[in-house]
């Protein structure tokens, strides 16, 4: 059963402590090697034998915008074999990866260990960040690994493979085109607009309102007139029963909203009886005579021919526009008290 | 307007011209009283005798024998009094010494128009003698059954006050009339007129305008008169509607409705509509019809109950509040 120790991990460095790193070489050519990158080298005995170490070098991103972080994974492994039969080793700390155009920010060291049946499999990590000044596809040359046996001794030099990146436009920041001054006034001027709108939407949807009120309302005159016009459909169709029973419900309608008179389920001729109260005679016989008509129709089959639903027509049209704009507050409380019996 | 239901129009409006003038020349002598002359020419256009109820001195009987004056036709007025027996009415066998035989000798009922005055007053035997009479439209004298006269039309009169020595026609004896009329007084300009009119030294009189053979006639019309399907399922609500009035959402009825109005209601409410469509020279009923006449033809078949008779509602209102509720077609 495979165990993991964790050895040690260190904290990512400031760009204080890259001083102390050795000097740059990328892009500088290497140290003979003797042994290609991940290629476990040949090492010397005593007191234990060389492990071959293996190194690698990887990048967190292949593009980047220019300014924006990016990390750079140098990773050194080897087999420790039990009883002290592999020597202990000591490594520097790898050259930095750099490249004309990258700049190192910050570094960190993380080791770990992991033991199975006696053998432990070391690795080390050297992570570094980076930023990149230049735009375009850039080079980062390999790295040099130095280690030697504990004490001295058998040092040897790995080689890490180059890498590329493309970097891109730098990303826009606010802070970067305009001052902190300028961007609290950008903002204050962005409220007040913000303001300034919801006032100006307030005020259109009042007015919209405004409008919708100032238009003119359909009187009930208007709207009777208007049943009345489009119950000629039925009549155009040749319904005569419909066309009948629409305008004795347009007329009935308009003498229960005009003058207060109950219609629904009342007879032709209460219905005229309590007109006479309200109206006049005239008024009231044109009203019997027009929905005599439209009785005999809904009661009888009758069929009245072209002149007959002319004149009931003109009866009903020209009764709501008699009606239209009197004063009917009197006669509306003569039509209410007036009796119903027969 | 169908063919045929022109053809009735028409006819319906040349047949019930001697309507007006009936009117006319009662009003020679009524005054007012319209309605109740109306619902008379309805129970004779319609064959069917007519209850008549009022207080005395509102021109029942005069108003009768004026109609019957316009009319070239048999009347009768028979006065009901506690000792009146059936034969009085119906008529008797008499021994004829000459011959050693008896012989029939018809009584007052064989008429074409008779006033059974204050019906309440005689007694059941006689009550039941007349409404046989009246149901059968024949009488047995003897070993022999003779037919009544046609027309023949009973138009009793009963006083609702003065209760006290009277015999109240059982409700199964009242459902044989078509119409119970209830007669009110006159108004102001009415009762003066009369003063005017009766207190001169030669009172007017009508002339006969028709005779039983055009009532005969329009009888005939009368029966063509067309009513809508409609209409028919309106006189059905309406009677139902006083048999169960919860289903028609008169749910405050409910309870006060002892019997509601029977199968005969319904054919005479149909009945009356025509007669009612035929004074107004029409040839077919509409809701009009039914709603004017509808309280004369269902007062007196249906009976309240003791809830209903505490609360003071009588059939009367109960069929008001009907015709209010079931909606017109």
């Amino acid at each position: 059963m495979a165990a993991m120790i964790l050895l040690w991990a260190g904290p990512s460095l400031g760009q204080t402590r890259m001083p102390q790193l050795p000097p740059p070489n990328l892009g500088q050519p290497a140290e003979p090697s003797p042994a290609p990158a991940s290629v476990p080298a040949a090492a010397a005995a005593a007191p234990g034998e060389m492990p071959a170490v293996t190194i690698s070098a990887r990048l967190d991103q292949t593009e980047v915008h220019a300014r924006d972080p990016f990390r750079c994974t140098i990773t050194v492994s080897w087999d420790k074999k039990p009883a002290g039969q592999t020597a202990e080793l000591d490594f520097d700390f790898p050259d930095p990866p750099r490249s004309e155009g990258i700049r190192v920010t910050g570094n960190s060291f993380k080791a770990s260990a992991v033991a199975d049946q006696g053998a432990v499999h070391v690795v080390r990590e050297y992570t570094y960040e980076l930023a990149a000044d230049k735009e375009g596809k850039l080079s980062i040359g390999a790295t040099a690994v130095v280690f030697r046996r504990r004490g001295g001794g058998d040092e040897q030099k790995l080689m890490t493979h180059p890498l590329e990146i493309t970097v891109l436009k730098p990303r826009l920041r606010l802070t970067e085109v305009i001052s902190p001054h300028r961007a609290k006034l950008i903002i204050v001027g962005a409220l007040v607009l913000a303001v300034a709108g919801l006032v100006l939407i307030v005020v259109r949807d009042r007015k919209k309102k405004a409008e919708v009120i100032s238009e003119p309302i359909e009187t009930l005159e208007d709207r009777c007139l208007r049943q009345l016009k489009d119950n000629e459909t039925h009549r155009i169709a040749g319904h005569y029963a419909e066309y009948f029973l629409g305008l004795a419900a347009v007329l009935k309608g308009y003498l229960r909203e005009r003058y207060q008179i109950r219609t629904q389920g009342q007879t032709t001729d209460k219905i005229a009886d309590a007109l006479k109260q309200a109206a006049d005679q005239e008024t009231a016989d044109a009203v019997r005579n027009t929905l005599h008509l439209c009785d005999r129709v809904k009661f009888a089959g009758a069929q009245p021919g072209p002149a007959e639903m002319d004149r009931a027509y003109e009866a009903a049209r020209s009764l709501i526009e008699r009606s239209r704009g009197m004063d009917f507050g009197e006669l509306s409380r003569a039509a209410c008290q007036a009796p119903t019996s027969n | 307007m169908p063919q045929d239901m022109q053809a009735i129009h028409e006819k319906v409006q040349q047949q019930s011209q001697f309507v007006d003038k009936i009117l006319a020349e009662t009003g020679k002598v009524i005054v007012g009283q319209r309605r109740m002359l109306e619902r008379i020419l309805i129970g004779i256009l319609s064959n069917g005798h007519i209850l008549i109820e009022g207080v005395p001195g509102l021109a029942k009987t005069m108003t009768v024998r004026t109609i019957s004056d316009c009319i070239r036709t048999r009347f009768q007025r028979i006065q009901f009094t506690p000792d009146l027996l059936p034969a009085d009415l119906i008529g008797t066998l008499i021994f004829d010494q000459r011959t050693g035989a008896f012989t029939p000798r018809q009584g007052p009922i064989f008429a074409n128009l008779i006033l059974a005055d204050e019906i309440n007053r005689a007694p059941a035997k006689v009550q039941s003698a007349l409404l046989e009479a009246m149901q059968e439209r024949q009488v047995t004298i003897g070993d022999h059954t003779y037919p009544l006269p046609e027309p023949f039309l009973v138009m009793a009169t009963q006083n609702p006050i003065e209760q006290e020595g009277t015999y109240p026609l059982p409700e199964a004896q009242v459902d044989r009339f078509m119409l119970k009329i209830l007669v009110g007084y006159p108004d102001k300009a009415e009762e003066r007129q009369i003063m005017d009119r009766m207190t001169e030294l030669e009172t007017p009189t009508a002339e006969p305008v028709i005779t039983p053979e055009e009532i005969l006639a329009a009888r005939r019309v009368v029966s063509e008169i067309y009513v809508d399907p409609k209409i028919k399922d309106y006189i059905v609500d309406v009677v139902l509607a006083t048999r169960e009035p919860k289903r028609y959402g008169l749910d405050s009825l409910e309870g006060l409705i002892a019997w509601g109005a029977s199968p005969r209601a319904t054919i005479y409410l149909t009945m009356a509509a025509k007669a009612h469509a035929f004074l107004r020279h029409r040839g077919y009923a509409t809701p009009e019809d039914i709603k004017s006449i509808g309280a004369d033809v269902l007062r007196h078949r249906i009976i309240v109950t003791y809830e209903a008779e505490a609360e003071e509602l009588t059939s009367e209102d109960i069929v008001r509040q009907v015709f209010d509720h079931v909606e017109i077609p």
